[in-house]
């Protein structure tokens, strides 16, 4: 079976790595340092969930996302948020632009597996029913 | 690992035992002002001249505000505050006025404005006792900095901005505590020294994160600028004139010792609950 493929979009090589540390058995996972190497990558490369930071330079992540969504076969992808942001205004952009969750820094290692892997799985509409 | 109680019975056995710095307070109304301050319990350091000014400067930590009547206030506190940017300064007239009870209750709300909350201790104690893998046992200490000097040799600065909440969150290390980290975290060696500095800019990066969302729960939102990182040794910073900068210092048992500060300034502007909630740190929330 085709192990599922994760697109990591983050400035920081120490938050990629993380991630890259708690998927790395259940996936695929290519990295992106900004929004447009991310952007790059989707265009030419087809994956079943992104996860994005939202503040880096050459392009943020809600541009990304912004985008993103408009990449055919991007529309029902699963797209995480990964993020250190709190403020209200930010999310409801992030919502606004297609973020389906939102996950604060600093990661905590079960709930994100535990929401990558229904995400993955039964895609985030089935994934945000069963949430707390 | 130290409980978050003890963090935060340090924290305020440290900002109870802040100071206010008289200079020249022998004569006239500053001397009631300081008289009366003690009647109220505040605790206050007189010294002479400007001379002394500066070398208690140097050495005590405990101090939080200046007050002086310097007949040439102009010259001299321009000397100080150039040494000592973050240092809050009150002026006060030389002549014996009677309102100088007055002046003392001002000064003391004053300390009680002040804006280092314990729960942020508390708060930046939490966090590094969650994400630094080597401070399972935190030590931590507080002390109030003046100069500019950044501690160590790699530090990364995020800027704050808000209505209520603005100012800066540093991070500082070793490079070897960093790299150390590194290999904690990700499991792996650095392939470059880029890679150990981006330890500090995404401490730094996290830790205002939880600090911008503590106030965010008391209804003073904020932004937060992309962390900047400086390497060397001996180098400084221009510290944010008239706002306090807190230094707290963690040490571990296995030796490693880190720096956190944070200079923000902040004013309440209402208690709304924000409408996403509390956001559970790490918890996914759908959107």
């Amino acid at each position: 079976m085709e192990r599922p493929r994760i697109l990591i979009v983050d400035d920081s090589t120490m938050a990629r790595r993380e991630l890259r540390k708690l998927l790395d058995h259940m996936c695929d996972l290519v990295e992106a340092d900004h929004g447009a190497a991310g952007l790059a990558c989707a265009r030419t490369q087809r994956f079943d969930l992104v996860i994005v930071d939202l503040h880096m330079p050459v392009m943020g992540g809600i541009e990304f996302v912004r985008l993103v969504r408009g990449l055919p076969g991007y529309a029902e992808v699963p797209l995480f948020a990964v993020t250190t942001e709190s403020n209200d205004e930010v999310m409801t952009r992030a919502r606004a632009a297609g973020v389906d969750v939102w996950v604060h820094k600093p990661l905590q290692a079960a709930p994100l597996v535990r929401a990558v892997e229904q995400a993955l799985v039964s895609g985030v509409r089935s994934s945000a029913r069963v949430a707390p | 690992m130290m409980a978050a109680e003890e963090l935060q019975a340090g924290a305020a056995d440290f900002l109870a035992g802040t100071r206010v710095l008289f200079v020249e307070a022998r004569y006239g109304s500053l001397r009631q002002v300081v008289q009366a301050l003690k009647h109220l319990g505040v605790p206050c350091e007189a010294v002479c001249g400007p001379g002394e000014a500066n070398t208690t400067l140097e050495t005590d930590v405990g101090l939080c505000l200046g007050v002086t009547d310097l007949s040439d206030p102009g010259v001299i506190l321009q000397e100080l505050r150039y040494r000592f940017p973050a240092l809050p300064w009150i002026e006060v007239p030389r002549a014996p006025h009677p309102a100088a009870a007055e002046l003392a209750r001002n000064i003391s709300d004053r300390l009680k404005d002040h804006p280092y909350d314990v729960e942020v201790v508390d708060v930046i104690g939490r966090a590094l006792a969650s994400q630094w893998g080597s401070f399972g046992d935190v030590r931590s200490t507080h002390y109030l900095r003046r100069d500019g000097r950044v501690p160590e040799t790699v530090c990364a600065t995020v800027e704050v901005a808000g209505r209520g909440v603005w100012g800066r969150v540093a991070f500082a290390a070793s490079e070897q505590v960093l790299y150390r980290q590194y290999r904690r975290s990700c499991g792996e060696e650095p392939v470059r020294a880029d890679d150990v500095y981006d330890v500090a800019a995404e401490f730094a990066n996290r830790l205002t994160g939880v600090i911008r969302r503590h106030y965010r729960l008391l209804g003073v939102p904020s932004t937060q600028s992309a962390p900047s990182t400086v390497v060397g040794r001996d180098l400084y910073q221009r510290p944010i004139a008239d706002t306090p900068a807190l230094m707290v210092e963690h040490r571990s048992i296995t030796g490693d010792v880190i720096y956190v500060e944070w200079q923000l300034g902040t004013k309440p502007v209402g208690s709304a609950p924000p409408p996403y909630g509390q956001l559970p740190t790490g918890e996914p929330v759908y959107l």
